[in-house]
């Protein structure tokens, strides 16, 4: 075997080692997290309204989200109405879907709202849902 | 040099080429489908296979309140495949915490115990998971 072959067999054990070096780099050594969407809950806690976002459900029709349930707490003694609204952002932060709702809430007492949302939205595709209380 | 070496060298060449294509490949295909479902890496996980279903800020069990201490994540599995132990965790304004717990397509419900307090004029808790 002249120079030319041994050449030939070095850069093919070459090109070897690097495609698993490669692969060795590139593939993740441990289970990569499933990414799931952020919630924001903001609450409005001004003095003269004290209503807090206490909880957010998604309602799925299938894989995509219709409606998004959100739980009102009204820390002040007297009964007041809620206006709830929420965005749903995409995972490159634009926003794809949202709606709004109000519920009256019993002094320091919660209350369920229903916000549907238009238009429906992949659950895979959502990234961010904030909920405002006003 | 002879025409065979040529020949043996041309052939192992050619075998590094592909070699080399057929690993990049794989690896592009790996990355991809990480970045786009949210697989494991190890099982196929799309990102829907895992649904986070709700997030409540409790106060002990009680949801009556402008305070919590407790913050409760629920989620369900979209496919019987996709049942199994997962480490669970919240990115939140109070910290961050994991847990493992088995999620089913009938769903489980995971409390993460936090500092308590008047609850913030904006709660913010990611939330993510992990075969394990």
């Amino acid at each position: 075997m002249n120079s030319k072959s041994i050449l030939s067999v070095l850069l093919f054990l070459a090109v070897i080692a690097f495609s698993w070096f490669s692969y060795s780099v590139l593939t993740p050594a441990s289970p990569m997290p499933l990414t799931s969407p952020t919630f924001e809950l903001n609450s409005n806690t001004a003095p003269a309204r004290q209503l807090y976002a206490k909880s957010a459900s998604f309602v799925l029709s299938g894989t995509y989200v219709t409606q998004v349930q959100v739980v009102v707490y009204n820390a002040r003694n007297a009964q007041q109405s809620a206006a709830i609204t929420v965005q749903i952002y995409d995972w490159s932060g634009n926003l794809v879907s949202g709606g709004s709702a109000s519920v009256t809430v019993q002094g320091r007492n919660i209350a369920t709202a229903s916000v549907n949302l238009s238009p429906s939205v992949p659950y895979s595709s959502v990234g961010r849902v904030v909920v405002n209380v006003a | 040099m002879s025409h065979r070496s040529r020949t043996v060298g041309a052939v192992l060449l050619l075998a590094g080429i592909v070699f080399l294509s057929a690993s990049a490949y794989s690896v592009l295909i790996g990355v991809g489908s990480v970045a786009q479902l949210g697989g494991s890496g190890q099982v196929d996980v799309p990102r829907d296979g895992v649904i986070v279903e709700r997030v409540r800020l409790l106060q002990g069990n009680n949801l009556n309140s402008n305070s919590y201490n407790n913050i409760e994540v629920r989620l369900r599995t979209t496919s019987s495949a996709y049942d199994g132990p997962y480490t669970v965790c919240i990115e939140t304004n109070r910290g961050n915490f994991c847990k493992t717990a088995t999620v089913t397509t009938t769903g489980a419900t995971v409390t993460f115990g936090v500092t308590g307090g008047t609850q913030e004029p904006t709660v913010s808790v990611r939330v993510y998971a992990a075969p394990s």
